[in-house]
């Protein structure tokens, strides 16, 4: 029944007859403390709580193989305008991963990496290589409006390009911070690739993850041969992580910017065009003939140039990929004139 | 495909038959009013067909004699064509000259064909989907490991 004047004008009636004065002043303190923390409140940035964008995406980096997590990942790219879905399963106990369908499956452990698909397991020296790049290294980074993803309430960060236009969006579980969705975007705004869990199980009773055989790893390419030129840097962000000789004798130069990754294999000779997968869009390069697919991993680019085989992948958007093979081609001396042609399975051209 | 201009790749591709159906509807139809580009397409049709016919030859013993005396031929011709071009000498001759020349020439070739195939670079076919793997692969290392090799686990071209 006690009422506060919170002007400090006492109302004659807001006051009981029989009031001590002592009372009344720890009542007019109270009152204006609790004046003085609603003007502090409304003041301070509305997002002053919200989790920084960068601190959730480096937490993504680990999360999954921390996790005891089981789940239906699909993953949607497209080409030529149209959609292509592909599903797999996931689980995670900690220790380990698989992820795969029947027998295309990718199990991993540590740095330890092993396809059934390819009978291959490899153990990559991380730790030798160079740091990957924070995530905000080429990216500006936001939140964006919570989402919901298989069930689950999920974080969003978004990455912005110079331009301002966003260019990926990670969904990022907020309790246990997985990533649950990842999406790159064209120019256009236009999600060109998106890989997410559909369905969902946190529990600890998740099958196990079968241990992969005991890797082969590839031989360590200390420095790349004189006519593999291995730029440290390529356009706009991406930064030389490590360099690998493969059993076959290829090159694989590894960059990432800090949200996407980028591999150049290059080989010594001439293309043998009847044995590159069918489809993909035909172009140049430099002068040069060359081939180019949109696929689940991303932007795949073939082409030959100066006695080599040069092979790029990339998960980074089309555009920024066509960027960096600019690079590549600078690198060898060519006039680089790639953008067009990169973009093309996209049905941008 | 109305702005893009027709090339001799696009040529190649429409005798290899790896275009596809619009482009090479396309090309045919640039082919049909250009006699130019018809003519450019007969070249190719005989040129691969020349080199196609054309089967491994073991070079004869007097192989390198004629090659080197084809060479004091091609200089002593070319010589004797200035000699002869200033007296006024008839067309047909010098035609003869010309096609000895380009004989001498093709014997020259067949050397680096013959003699030489280890300077030919290697013919390589990419592997692709494993590239496209081992790229996953290393770029799941550090980062979410299951989104970035997810790809592994579907079939990467769609099919």
């Amino acid at each position: 029944m006690s009422c506060f004047d919170l002007t400090g004008v006492r109302s004659p009636g807001a006051r009981s007859p029989g009031a001590r004065p002592g009372i009344a002043v720890a009542r007019w303190v109270l009152g204006a403390g609790i004046v003085l923390g609603t003007v502090v409140a409304l003041t301070l940035p509305s997002g002053a709580a919200d989790p920084d964008p960068v601190a959730v995406i480096t937490r993504t980096r680990t999360a999954s193989s921390q996790t005891t997590i089981a789940g239906t990942i699909e993953v949607e790219w497209v080409v030529d305008g149209h959609p292509r879905v592909e599903r797999a399963g996931a689980r995670a106990d900690g220790s380990g991963f698989v992820v795969g369908r029947g027998d295309r499956r990718a199990v991993g452990e540590d740095g330890v990496r092993w396809s059934a698909d390819a009978g291959e397991s490899i153990e990559w020296g991380a730790a030798a290589d160079a740091p990957l790049p924070a995530p905000d290294a080429a990216w500006d980074l936001d939140l964006g409006p919570s989402a919901e993803v298989a069930g689950r309430r999920a974080l969003v960060v978004r990455a912005r390009g110079d331009d301002g236009q966003v260019r990926a969006r990670f969904f990022v579980d907020e309790v246990t911070d997985v990533l649950l969705r990842r999406d790159v975007l064209d120019r256009d705004g236009t999600v060109v690739r998106s890989v997410r869990f559909t369905h969902v199980l946190l529990a600890e009773g998740t099958p196990a993850v079968p241990t992969p055989p005991a890797p082969a790893p590839p031989m360590p390419a200390d420095d790349a041969p004189r006519s593999f030129p291995a730029p440290d840097h390529l356009d706009p962000g991406f930064h030389l992580l490590g360099r690998y000789r493969h059993p076959d004798g290829a090159v694989q130069l590894f960059y990432a910017d800090g949200l996407f990754t980028l591999s150049v294999f290059e080989q010594e000779g001439v293309v043998d065009w009847s044995g590159i997968p069918a489809g993909g869009v035909r172009g140049e390069v430099d002068g040069n003939r060359a081939h180019t697919f949109a696929t689940a991993s991303g932007t795949v680019v073939v082409w030959g140039a100066d006695g080599a085989v040069l092979t790029a992948v990339s998960d980074a958007p089309p555009d920024t990929v066509a960027a960096a093979l600019e690079s590549v081609s600078a690198s060898r001396g060519f006039l680089p004139r790639v953008a067009d042609f990169v973009l093309g399975p996209f049905g941008w051209n | 495909m109305s702005e893009r201009p027709l090339t001799e790749d696009l040529l190649s591709a429409l005798l290899d038959d790896e275009l596809d159906a619009a482009t090479r509807v396309e090309v045919e139809a640039r082919l049909a009013i250009s006699a130019d580009w018809q003519a450019t397409l007969t070249e190719l049709t005989e040129t691969r067909t020349a080199l196609r016919g054309l089967g491994a030859v073991d070079a004869p013993d007097e192989f390198w004699e004629r090659v080197l005396a084809s060479d004091d031929v091609v200089v002593d011709l070319a010589a004797r064509h200035g000699r002869r071009h200033g007296r006024g000498r008839g067309h047909g001759r010098r035609r003869r000259v010309v096609a000895l020349a380009g004989v001498a020439a093709a014997a020259v070739f067949a050397v680096g064909v013959v003699v030489f195939p280890t300077s030919t670079p290697d013919r390589v076919r990419p592997p692709v989907a494993a590239f496209s793997d081992a790229h996953a692969s290393r770029s799941s290392v550090g980062t979410d490991a299951i989104s970035t090799l997810a790809s592994v686990g579907v079939s990467r071209f769609g099919r």
